[in-house]
């Protein structure tokens, strides 16, 4: 489904990626890791398209179409989400309003029939349920006065109700209580699928132990330094990030 | 008692003292002679300082104390005062009795794999590089004289080591509790807490007077919270009526950790909350909440700074106050949002209540700001009961008093209700309307 | 690919939308100002001996006074020699009695701008128009109506002729002639302007309307409106205002006073959209207003709402001083500046009274160029026991050459009395906006989704009609943004 080749990307004029190949096909769940400051969340930005990074080299192609030529609605309408590691406050819109004009933005593009107030309240409600979030919040402006932990399950909802094809989630688990981490990967799971993919982009390798990974990448200087199972990431947990960082450098 | 003592003199017995905790420790020995020089230097806080505008100093410094060495109390009147406080039966329990930890009277149930919680003294003979790693790098005593004595003459304290991933599911609750006669007792103490990666732990200071004697707790504090970490801090000051508290408390905090703070002052004649976190890193975040219901005499003076260091961090404070009698209430909030602190989100808010004419609250809210992409608020007010909330309960047949004691607790409760411990909540209430309205406590709320 | 900073340098591109120049003979007082010139002012509108000596009075002081140099605008001396203080539609020799007497091409005008002037129009909505055009109201509609209920609605002109003790007993009481530079100037050569007046007991059924537009070329506006309602009465106000393209500046300096007696309510809200000048900061308005509201006895309130998205340099803080025990003074306010607009606003609340209350909520968004500066007072007197004020002031600032200020005075005299102050400044980031898009919303609605969002607050302030109108001039304004 997703496609990255010899990928490179830079941001006021420094070079972060330097050459990512990655490939995510639909019904897994791949973890991207890596130490701060390997271009993570750069990955993820670009996927998406953030205007800011500019792509000097490679291609990103979803279902055998590049999409780097697309502004970040069309990829959203293509199905793609990210979930961001800072998700951004919008004072003065309510979730509920913000959520209902994304998706219809993203139907009426697809050609499908956009939903009215009672249908779209129904489906908000059931999947704010699932997320153990209090209805309110609803009708709170988007992440304003939100907690970490409830700004991230935000995240996830959105993720429910908009229903991505491809999902990237940055650093979602980070900043999160056990309790809260818990529903997080709880709602990842029910949205795990065979028509979908996940890309979760982490920090801390406890996240794995409540999604497991069907793959595990780690990131170092900007390119892909490690790819394996779940044991992977085991081995990160006991030898941390030196030793890869080590072996990338010595490539380099 | 009357004329004030050279500094020199002031700390002379604890200059004399042969028994601290942790001699030979070379790197201790070299802060605590630092320190002690340096506390020479500085002499005893004045209130022209700017920082101690607000702090009732001069009788502190008038005092002459002997140093607190722990105390053996009739066991009767512990137990009845430590049924009284938060945590019993459920909460890990340190007791600290004239400033020494002793051993009986806490509780320990079973531990986390590889969580420490210790006194300072016997930290120092058990984990010590945890100690010199840590201890006076974010309290810094510089300019600070009683963060000074603390570095040159702690004898005991807590301290916490959480291990990486270890979740802490009861609350660790320290005691001190001051049972003195009629010589005035100093306690210069320090606690530790160290909170590694995706650890979660809340940490209770409780303080407590057994008697109404004359007594100074002198309590510094330093928090690291690892990556992802998340740390409850609580303190309770409930001192007797003729004691002085002074608290500096540190905190520095890494990438993605959350640090919530709760610090509430009801007692003490002159006390004195000193409050500092440092986000060091990236996406951290603090939440800052205090209450302090004074009356009588009583002054309380909280200074609180948010150093902003790193971008994507948090901070949130609330802190209210409730002044009856003649008392004096003091804010300091202080939010520095530097550079580099790129979408910051700092909030602050201070709300005091005056509740006699005679009452007195100062209020200074402090926002420097040196980053361009940021969202800062702050809020300040300083008011009396709403006249026409009071009008409207006397007319349903509710008496002044009552009204008045309605309208303020729920004016306090607004904080101790964001306190994560029920345990914490369901104390608090009652004790802060016994300062309100003596004698006059409400049934609870259900 | 566009940046939002690069994609706001776009808004210089878009179009005043009002900025025509209507046609029609005008008559015009020769440029300068004189006491001749005031006289002149004065006889043209035929108006008592009182009214003449209070001009002159003004005029006379104004010259004993400076230009204010304390807000935080910056702008060429004005030359005050080269304006013309009268301009009026020739036809006003023979004012229109009804509107089929209007001149067509001024009618076009109002068409133009979407006023609802026609008789049907007016009859299907709730709004009764007084239209001003350069200085000089041209038409009020649905007077009769009014006049059953003993609501007296029209020209200032027209209220001079036919109720000269209303206005002998209210002009100059909330802003006298001594005032500040402008609103004297104001007071010795006002042409023309709207009057109000709601008997006791009285509830408006319908929201009246004002209409202002500056025509003619090298002329000043200085319309004056005053509105008294009565005890326990009711009046919705609302002032809209545009200007034709010009590459000189112009000067309006309009003077509104409000009185609300006991129980009475007085809610005025302005939409002002003068011409703000080119994308170089060529030519535009500059809005010199006082605009001051007195709850004169207990339990009045009044409340004043603006979006003012026009103009080269906006000066004006809407006021109320709250005498009467009880009263309630409110002020909402939406001000963007853009390319290269200043705007230094705010409101002062005076509270005099007992348990008086007041409410302040200041939205300025910031483009381009554009600077914008709250100031407002909030005085609590010594005997204003129980009072209570809450301000709130929020900044929007759009891209990184534009400013916003905040200036915020407090002076309380009595201990009983709650003052609140709330600030921040935000940015329209290009986080927001990448959020947004991420979720599949165009970059245009992602930009009026956010603006709308902040905004929210006044917006619900307005009356429906205002409020659509308001959030479409906010929506062009930001049209040019997304490129």
């Amino acid at each position: 489904m997703l496609k990255i080749t010899n990928l490179h990307a830079k941001v006021e004029g420094n070079q972060i990626l330097n050459g990512i190949d990655l490939e995510l096909e639909a019904g897994q769940v791949h973890a991207l890791m890596g130490p701060n400051g390997s271009g993570k969340s750069t990955l993820a930005q670009v996927i998406a398209g953030r205007e800011r990074f500019e792509v000097t080299e490679g291609d990103i192609t979803l279902d055998g179409a590049s999409i780097l030529e697309l502004a970040p609605e069309e990829r959203a309408c293509k199905g793609l989400f990210l979930g961001f590691q800072y998700p951004v406050e919008i004072p003065g819109v309510t979730n509920s309003y913000f959520l209902k004009a994304a998706l219809n933005a993203q139907r009426k593009n697809r050609g499908e029939q956009e939903l009215d107030a009672m249908e779209f309240l129904a489906l908000l409600k059931e999947k704010a349920a699932l997320m153990d979030m209090d209805p309110k919040f609803l009708n709170r402006s988007v992440n304003e006065g939100f907690s970490g932990g409830e700004r991230k399950k935000n995240e996830i909802l959105q993720m429910c109700i908009l229903e991505p094809r491809l999902a990237i989630l940055d650093e979602t688990d980070s900043g999160l209580d056990i309790d809260a981490l818990k529903v997080v990967a709880n709602g990842v799971n029910t949205m795990r699928g065979e028509d979908r993919a996940i890309l979760v982009v982490t920090h801390y390798q406890r996240l794995l132990e409540y999604i497991v990974p069907d793959k595990v990448h780690v990131l170092a200087n900007g390119r892909i330094a490690r790819t394996g199972d779940k044991s992977l990431a085991i081995t990160l947990e006991e030898k941390g990030y030196g030793w890869i960082e080590e072996e990338a450098g010595s490539q380099a | 008692m009357t004329a004030t003592l050279s500094p020199t003199d002031w700390i002379a017995p604890w200059r004399a003292a042969d028994d601290l905790p942790g001699r030979g420790l070379p790197w201790l020995d070299a802060m605590r002679e630092a320190a002690t020089s340096r506390f020479q230097d500085l002499g005893t806080p004045r209130r022209r300082w700017e920082a101690w505008r607000y702090t009732d100093v001069a009788p502190i410094v008038k005092t002459t104390f002997e140093p607190a060495r722990g105390g053996t109390p009739a066991r009767g009147e512990v137990e009845a005062a430590l049924a009284r406080l938060p945590g019993n039966g459920r909460f890990h329990r340190l007791v600290f009795v004239d400033g020494v930890l002793v051993e009986p009277l806490s509780v320990f149930h079973e531990l986390p794999e590889g969580l420490r919680v210790l006194s300072f003294s016997d930290a120092l003979t058990q984990i010590p590089e945890l100690l010199e790693q840590h201890l006076g790098k974010m309290a810094l005593y510089e300019d600070n004289p009683f963060t000074a004595l603390t570095a040159a003459f702690a004898r005991d304290g807590v301290v916490v080591h959480v291990p990486k991933g270890v979740v802490v599911d009861r609350p660790i609750e320290a005691i001190w509790l001051t049972t003195v006669g009629a010589q005035a007792i100093a306690n210069h103490a320090r606690n530790l807490l160290v909170a590694e990666e995706s650890s979660e732990v809340t940490l209770l200071d409780v303080f407590h007077a057994a008697h109404n004697g004359t007594y100074l707790n002198n309590i510094t504090t330093e928090i690291v919270a690892g990556p992802n970490a998340s740390v409850t801090h609580i303190r309770i000051q409930e001192e007797g009526r003729s004691a002085f508290h002074v608290a500096d408390t540190k905190i520095r905090q890494e990438r993605d950790s959350r640090v919530c703070s709760y610090v509430i002052t009801t007692g003490g004649r002159s006390s004195r909350n000193e409050l500092g976190f440092a986000l060091s890193e990236p996406g951290a975040s603090c939440v800052l909440n205090g209450l302090f219901v004074l009356n009588g005499n009583q002054v309380a003076d909280n200074m609180t700074l948010v150093d902003h260091q790193s971008p994507h961090c948090t901070s949130s404070e609330f802190y209210k106050g409730v002044m009856d009698g003649q008392s004096e209430g003091a804010f300091t909030g202080r939010v520095l949002v530097r550079e580099d602190a790129q979408k910051t989100d700092a909030e602050q808010n201070n709300r005091n209540l005056l509740l006699s004419d005679d009452a007195q609250v100062n209020t200074r809210p402090q926002l420097e700001i040196y980053a361009d992409d940021v969202k800062c608020a702050h809020g300040a007010t300083s008011g009396q009961l709403d006249r026409s909330a009071m009008f409207y309960l006397r007319t349903r047949g509710i008496d002044e008093i009552r009204a008045r004691q309605i309208l303020t607790r729920a004016f306090a409760s607004e904080i101790i209700g964001g306190i994560p411990v029920q345990e914490v909540r369901n104390h608090l209430l009652p004790v802060v309307e016994d300062r309100l309205c003596p004698g006059h406590t409400l049934e609870k709320t259900p | 690919m566009t940046t939002p900073d690069s994609s706001l340098q776009d808004i210089a591109q878009r179009q005043y939308e009002e900025g025509f120049v209507t046609d029609i003979e005008m008559e015009i007082v020769p440029k300068g100002l004189s006491e001749d010139v005031v006289r002149l002012i004065s006889s043209k509108k035929n108006e008592p001996e009182w009214l003449t000596e209070w001009r002159l009075k003004a005029y006379r002081h104004w010259l004993t006074m400076t230009e204010p140099t304390w807000p935080k605008v910056r702008y060429n001396k004005i030359d005050y020699q080269d304006i013309s203080y009268y301009a009026a539609p020739k036809s006003d020799a023979d004012k229109p009695k009804t509107l089929d007497e209007v001149d067509p091409e001024l009618l076009k005008t109002y068409e133009k701008l979407g006023i609802p002037l026609g008789e049907q129009k007016v009859l299907a909505g709730v709004v009764a128009v007084d239209a001003v055009f350069d200085s000089v109201s041209v038409a009020t509609t649905y007077k009769e109506k009014l006049s059953e209920l003993g609501i007296v609605f029209c020209s200032f002109s027209e209220a001079v002729a036919n109720h000269p003790d209303l206005i002998k007993k209210y002009l100059g009481t909330v802003v006298p002639y001594t005032d500040n530079f402008f609103a004297t100037l104001n007071c010795a050569v006002f042409s023309d302007g709207s009057f109000v007046y709601i008997p006791k007991g009285v509830r408006c059924p319908m929201e009246l309307s004002t209409y202002f537009r500056i025509n003619a070329a090298e002329t000043g506006q200085f319309e004056r409106t005053l509105i008294v309602a009565d005890e326990g009465s009711y009046v919705s106000y609302l002032e809209g205002c545009t200007a034709p393209k010009r590459d000189e500046n112009q000067l309006h300096a309009a003077v509104v006073e409000l009185v609300a007696l006991k129980d009475a309510q007085i809610k005025y809200s302005t939409v002002q959209n003068w011409y703000p000048g080119d994308e170089n900061g060529k030519g535009g308005i500059f809005n010199f207003v006082t605009k001051r509201g007195i709850c004169k006895e207990d339990r009045a309130k009044i409340s004043w709402t603006q979006v003012e998205t026009g103009s080269a340099i906006t000066w004006k803080y809407p006021s109320c001083i709250l005498k009467g025990d009880d009263s309630v003074g409110e002020f909402y306010s939406v001000a963007v500046t853009s390319n290269w607009q200043q705007a230094d606003t705010g409101t002062k609340m005076i509270h005099l009274g007992k348990n008086t209350k007041s409410t302040i909520i200041s939205k300025g968004i910031s483009a381009m160029q554009g600077q914008n500066a709250y100031r407002g007072l909030v005085k609590i007197a010594k005997g204003a026991t129980g009072s209570r004020n809450y301000s709130q002031c929020d900044s929007l600032l759009m891209g990184d050459k534009c400013g916003a200020h905040t200036f915020p005075y407090i002076e309380s005299s009595n201990v009983s009395s709650t003052v609140e102050h709330e600030a921040t400044t935000s940015k329209i980031s290009e986080d927001q906006l990448f959020y947004a898009r991420q979720r599949g919303l165009s970059e245009e609605d992602a930009v009026n989704t956010i603006v709308n969002g902040f905004c929210k607050e006044v917006f619900r302030e307005l009356p429906m009609e205002f409020a659509v109108e308001a959030q479409k001039l906010l929506s062009v304004t930001l049209e040019g943004a997304v490129g």
